[in-house]
């Protein structure tokens, strides 16, 4: 009896031990790809060709022209930190770096200097009275499930993304956008009530076509629970399988309209610890991680690894809230914004904080983005005296501790961050420093991500912030520094301003639009609405075997994984 | 017996409903929002027009009248960020955590009891010193320290074992190849937990060693290991159940830091995701699990106590 019962329960373990540990296996096995079987000489597209009155800059350089298609095979890994929902109106990081490889755009940013290049429409151009643009799309190309991509599907994807009951990141790209006509399955008519210059510009960003046989009919105010669990695109890649919390993977599509890419797969692995991730590229578990500058010594060494830096659209600011009932009246003085500008040392922070692996920048487009920087201006130099001189002129007095008062209320401030940021909370103390040195109390505070942004974002309570924010790679920032911009929560506001940015949309042509968004840059760098800091590298450490892979940004080089291959 | 066990039931029920109050209350007083209305290029209006439509513009006692109201229609709704059913992205995860903490609870046990047993009864020999030592040493050591430092050491410089997931991707299910990738975490949870187990059963066992009946065992002529294991540790096995019923709940809560080392798609690592999203139904889903699995372990503690020692058992009958 006793023998029975011990023997009993050690098969009850062992079962069950054996039993969850088939639960947790893969559904399936993941197919092992097809070694290269056709490769189409001819499937280099066409370079995009010249819109009617668009005037591109530059010729358009046929990018992805002419490769020798050599497939490599393999599997690409690369980490996410955290679950995938792969539904593109929700553009939450680790569903984009998805939706980039499954779906694809219209349009999207080339590689050089990010204006807009042929995805699925292969040119466009605007009428005369330049309120009506049409998009010719490709022929031939087919959803991930076999059925025809058309004008349809862009409608009613454009119409989703603009849909009030719909959580969207593109609402305000979008509202513009006045009609939508489509007179035959390969031609995309959107009617503008103003004029829209930067359209095509802002259909590049995240503006994923989505399949209106799939989708049609549903309740997309969530998620769509099928799609989500098996999304279809026209991307590089085709889904495979979602284990979620541990990896999503994607197959080549032999039918890419760009071409098959040259990799098998690739692997997207939920790795939540960065440090994780550092050690899964030094044994090859990963061929990329996205790194910290206190990483690099822990690749030191590494033979199989090279780092590697690249551009992104990523502006780092301090800046204050122009409507905060202390600060807001004393924002409307230049002269605050200027000592607060002048205070701040940007060297000392770049060099700090990124190792000079960084741009300075003088407004809200880097430098990177080579047709639209204004070259001529020059970052704000660090000059303590001149910061002093401006408060004293003002009125400002040296209070209590040093601090400076102006009608006995001193210049003292909440500076918000978000907590788990080495970059952010270095800056902060450097700015904090430097801010000290000429009289104003900066109070740093770090909050949960998500408190932070509801504070900054959804209510707007913060005195100060030191802050990053990605915008897409587009001179027209409209939302973010116009009056009641949808993502100016800084409450900045200046007339001439909003009427350059709506002049500019006016116009055609590049060399006049320049000429414009030149002057927009002038008037901030004069204003000064936030103290503009600098643009880091995006540190990666790459797999030494990897080839062609962008030397941009993730978020921009991931629409070229089908060029990636392996030596 | 069986009214022991219904009293209990109800009040299960009782705690779980305090325990669903008080979480509901707590995740919304907590400043922030659902993660997925933080998103850019929505005006303030918009976003307070999305807020309604999911129900998050109602009083708060409206909001949980209404999840209450789902609960018991057996609905625990959608996860905000992720989009799908509660009980799906709970049910992803719980196998994950439970062959972990399964098996690092076994090896807990497998090791602790005896290594335990051992220093009680060579009590300050060196092998006393080195077990209490060890012991020491496994449960002051911060668990992301020993997961980084292993994954350094047998990872990055031996190469012998895979540093983070849960299989190798790509390739047919194989025990050996499971059994892997569950060393080190388990290596990193068993040693927390061993401390524990280890201190309990060695002074619990010396105090029962100092009883009367167990002088009176000796006197009868028996055995130094029939008096230990037939006698002895039955009796000092109570204080250390109390301890497994503790860690018992961790089966299916996970632990979240290790989990989030060793990337591993567990139960704890979606509880702080939900948190941290503020993904109201999800954080409200996984409370409720937990907490029932928590009642339900101190009810066994408690049916096992009677079992171990049947004076506690005559009193709860009486």
């Amino acid at each position: 009896m006793r023998m029975n019962r011990r023997s009993f329960f050690r098969r009850a373990v062992l079962g069950a031990g054996a039993g969850l540990l088939v639960a947790c296996a893969p559904a399936a096995p993941a197919p092992t790809p097809k070694p290269a079987a056709e490769v189409k000489p001819t499937s280099a597209p066409a370079a995009p060709i010249q819109p009617t009155v668009v005037a591109k800059p530059a010729e358009a350089k046929p990018t992805e022209a002419a490769k020798p298609a050599a497939r490599s095979g393999g599997t690409f890994k690369l980490p996410v930190n955290a679950n995938i929902t792969p539904w593109p109106p929700i553009g939450i990081i680790q569903n984009l770096m998805v939706n980039k490889v499954i779906l694809s755009q219209l349009v999207k940013y080339n590689k050089t200097d990010f204006t807009p290049t042929a995805d699925l429409a292969e040119k466009w151009s605007v009428s005369s009275d330049g309120l009506t643009w049409t998009f010719n799309l490709k022929r031939g190309v087919t959803w991930h499930d076999g059925k025809p991509f058309t004008s349809e599907d862009a409608k009613f994807t454009l119409e989703v993304y603009k849909d009030a009951k719909v959580n969207s990141i593109l609402r305000s790209s979008l509202a513009p956008i006045s009609r939508i006509d489509t007179p035959d399955p390969y031609t995309l008519v959107l009617g503008t009530a103003d004029k829209f210059s930067s359209l095509p510009e802002l259909l590049c960003y995240l503006c994923f076509m989505m399949p209106k046989h799939l989708l049609d009919g549903q309740d997309l105010t969530k998620p769509p629970e099928e799609f989500i669990a098996k999304p279809i695109g026209t991307g590089a890649f085709k889904f495979v399988e979602h284990v979620r919390g541990d990896h999503l993977t994607v197959a080549a599509n032999e039918n890419f309209h760009l071409g098959k890419p040259m990799i098998d797969q690739i692997i997207y692995k939920i790795i939540p610890d960065v440090n994780t991730t550092v050690a899964q590229a030094r044994t090859g578990e990963l061929d990329i991680a996205f790194i910290g500058l206190s990483h690099l010594d822990a690749l030191k060494g590494a033979a199989n690894v090279r780092i590697d830096e690249a551009n992104q659209m990523d502006m780092r600011v301090v800046g204050g809230n122009h409507k905060h009932p202390k600060f807001g009246p004393w924002l409307q003085d230049k002269r605050i914004r200027h000592a607060v500008s002048y205070a701040i040392d940007r060297k000392q922070i770049i060099e700090a904080v990124t190792d000079n692996r960084a741009y300075p920048i003088v407004g809200p487009i880097p430098p990177f983005l080579s047709t639209w920087v204004n070259k001529s201006l020059q970052p704000w130099e660090y000059d303590p005296e001149k910061a002093k001189k401006l408060l004293s002129e003002v009125g400002f007095k040296p209070g209590a501790g040093g601090v400076m008062e102006l009608n006995g209320e001193p210049f003292r401030f909440t500076m918000l961050s978000d907590k788990g940021q080495p970059d952010r909370e270095q800056t902060g103390l450097i700015a904090q420093q430097n801010l000290k040195d000429v009289g104003i109390d900066a109070q740093i505070e770090l909050l949960d991500f998500n408190s932070f942004s509801t504070r900054w974002r959804t209510n707007r309570d913060f005195e100060v912030v030191n802050w990053y924010y990605v915008t897409p790679s587009t001179p027209d920032l409209t939302a973010y520094w116009t009056t009641g911009g949808s993502t100016n929560e800084w409450g900045y506001s200046n007339p001439e301003l909003d009427k350059l940015f709506a002049e500019a949309r006016t116009v055609f042509e590049t060399d006049k639009r320049k000429a414009i968004y030149d002057k927009v840059q002038e008037v901030l760098h004069e204003d000064q609405p936030v103290a503009f800091l600098y643009t880091p590298k995006e540190l990666r450490a790459i797999n030494a075997k990897v080839k062609g892979f962008p030397s941009l940004g993730y978020r921009d080089a991931l629409q070229w994984m089908h060029e990636v291959s392996f030596e | 017996m069986q009214g022991f066990l219904l009293g209990r039931l109800v009040q299960a029920c009782g705690v779980l409903f305090v325990v669903s109050v008080i979480t509901f209350a707590l995740i919304h007083a907590a400043p922030g929002g659902p993660a997925v209305l933080l998103q850019p290029d929505l005006t303030r209006e918009q976003m307070r027009e999305l807020r309604a439509e999911m129900g998050l513009e109602d009083p708060i006692a409206v909001q949980y009248a209404r999840w209450l109201g789902n609960v018991f229609q057996g609905r625990l709704g959608r996860s905000l960020s992720q989009g799908l059913p509660v009980t799906t992205l709970i049910a992803d995860r719980l196998p994950a955590t439970l062959l972990l903490s399964g098996v690092a609870l076994l090896v807990t046990l497998a090791l602790g009891v005896p290594l335990g047993v051992m220093s009680a009864v060579r009590r300050n020999s060196l092998a006393d010193y080195l077990v209490t030592g060890f012991a020491f040493f496994g449960m002051s050591i911060p668990v992301f320290w020993l997961g980084i430092m292993l994954i350094i050491v047998f990872s990055v410089e031996l190469g012998l074992l895979p540093s983070a997931g849960m299989y190798t991707l790509g390739e047919p299910f194989s025990v050996s190849d499971r059994l892997r990738y569950l060393v080190m975490p388990t290596v990193v949870l068993a040693a927390a937990n061993l401390a524990q187990i280890t201190r309990y059963t060695s002074s619990s066992l010396l105090g029962v060693l100092a009883e009367d009946y167990v002088r009176t065992a000796h006197a009868k002529g028996l055995s130094e290991r029939a008096v230990l294991l037939g006698h002895a540790l039955r009796a000092a096995l109570v204080p250390i159940v109390t301890v497994i019923g503790l860690l018992l709940p961790r089966l299916v809560a996970g632990a979240a830091i290790t989990e989030a080392i060793f990337a591993w798609p567990g139960m704890g690592r979606l509880a702080v995701d939900s948190a941290v999203q503020r993904d109201y139904p999800l954080i409200m889903g996984i409370t409720l699990m937990i907490s029932a699995v928590v009642i339900a372990s101190n009810l066994l503690v408690d049916v096992i106590y009677g079992w171990l020692d049947p004076r506690i058992r005559m009193k709860s009958e009486e």
